[in-house]
């Protein structure tokens, strides 16, 4: 499941507003706010990535967050974009 | 460099975020132009400054969002109603010249309507929960005035509905722009919209009506230069006989951004813009005086002097509510005011 790509909705408009990103569903028309960590989530999905690939990136940038706490927080994210269908396999 | 040049150069192809040096004053000066939103975008800004500003242009992109909705809304509510509408400036140049809504800070919604359509337009809106922005409103007011802005406070949206595009003083005639419109994607949406060449032309022409006292102006036309065919602009400008307009527009992006177009030999008006621009306060008549030179012929800068000395704004209407088969004597009203207050400025100061 980990490995599988995830890809930005192609429903799903991005407007960058500085170290955030607000994300706004065309069908659904509703609109969310990510902090400067989703946004960076959200830019690196510009093209397919799998859950992995990210927690392996954020891990990357941040060396000294335990790798799981790094993985909570990106599958938090993940839940977040798929429920507001911003994202999807 | 001194503020307004940083600002300039934050807004151009290569921003040099490291050699700010007074943010506070960039960022105040950027908010009295309307461009903070793409100055918070711009690459490398440092943390402390996208910190500050990250709440304000985060709440302006959710207004802009919210308002494109509504557009949306307003747009299939006239084509419901049978209504041709284009809407033009704010969120639809937005899409068009920055690519989303949230481009740049829009105030309200403009739309443009037939002539024959205005009145029907406007009992649709007020229909639909808007009223008259101004108090007290002359009767008369559409009658001598392009449009009118209305409000919705439950919505918190402002419309200006126009069935013109600029006074009677100048000349542009709208018959191209309806016929050439086009649609432009809004939330899934297509919202009729003007042709990117005839929105160049009528931009340069607002600016050079409110005498380049913005720099987001310029900063729209910048990102719009590069999806027009200049050609078929230059060519609409000499149709709508607003050549010097666009000639100034061409020139103060060359300036200012080095857009590489070639500057027509009209330098009092390009010092004259930059000064504007720069924040300087100009006197009434140097105000008419620079709008009398951007007009591009004799018959144009007489039409707008009998405008300006004859035509009623909205100081002369409120004197006296006329019955409207008396509506003519507003154009003798207008002058004998406008002349009675010279005389009591020259009274007062003998």
């Amino acid at each position: 499941m980990s490995s599988q790509l995830i890809q930005r909705h192609p429903e799903a408009e991005t407007h960058p507003s500085g170290e955030r990103v607000v994300l706004f569903h065309k069908g659904t028309k509703n609109s969310i706010v990510l902090n400067p960590t989703g946004t960076w989530i959200w830019e690196q999905l510009e093209t397919p990535r799998s859950r992995d690939w990210l927690v392996a990136q954020m891990a990357e940038r941040h060396p000294d967050v335990e790798k799981e706490r790094l993985a909570g927080d990106i599958d938090s994210y993940l839940q977040e974009l798929s429920q507001n269908e911003l994202i999807q396999p | 460099m001194k503020t307004f040049d940083t600002l300039v150069n934050m807004m151009g192809p290569a921003p040099r975020p490291q050699e700010v040096d007074d943010w506070p004053d960039l960022i105040a000066l950027a908010r009295r132009h309307k461009l903070l939103l793409p100055l918070a975008n711009t690459p490398g800004l440092p943390p402390e400054v996208q910190a500050e500003l990250s709440s304000e242009v985060t709440m302006r992109s959710l207004s802009e969002i919210h308002r494109a909705g509504q557009l949306v809304e307003l747009v299939k509510l006239f084509q419901e109603n049978g209504i041709e509408v284009l809407s033009f400036k704010g969120l639809t140049l937005a899409q068009l010249a920055h690519g989303r809504v949230t481009g740049r800070e829009c105030i309200d919604i403009d739309l443009l309507v037939r002539p024959e359509d205005f009145q029907r337009s406007l009992i649709l809106l007020l229909g639909f929960g808007f009223q008259y922005e101004m108090e007290n409103l002359p009767r008369c007011y559409t009658k001598f005035h392009y449009g009118v802005p209305l409000c919705n406070q439950a919505k918190n949206l402002t419309i200006d509905l126009h069935y013109q595009l600029f006074s009677g003083g100048v000349h542009f005639p709208t018959e191209c722009i309806w016929e050439a419109s086009e649609a432009i994607e809004i939330q899934g949406y297509p919202v009729p919209t003007f042709r990117a060449e005839h929105l160049f032309v009528y931009l340069a022409l607002h600016g050079t009506k409110h005498y380049w006292s913005q720099l987001r102006w310029l900063y729209d036309l910048k990102a719009l230069h590069s999806r027009i065919d200049l050609a078929q602009t230059e060519l609409f400008a000499r149709v709508q006989k607003c050549e010097r307009a666009l000639g100034l527009a061409l020139g103060l992006l060359e300036q200012l951004w080095g857009t590489g177009q070639p500057i027509e030999p009209m330098p009092s008006l390009l010092g004259d813009s930059l000064s504007r621009l720069k924040g300087e306060r100009l006197s009434w008549p140097q105000y008419h005086r620079f709008q009398y030179q951007c007009q591009s012929n004799v018959q144009q800068r007489l039409k707008l002097l009998l405008y300006t000395w004859f035509t009623p704004q909205i100081h002369d209407l409120r004197l006296i509510d006329l019955p409207s088969q008396l509506w003519f004597v507003y154009y003798a009203l207008r002058p004998a005011r406008v002349l009675g207050e010279f005389l009591l400025k020259g009274l007062k100061r003998v």
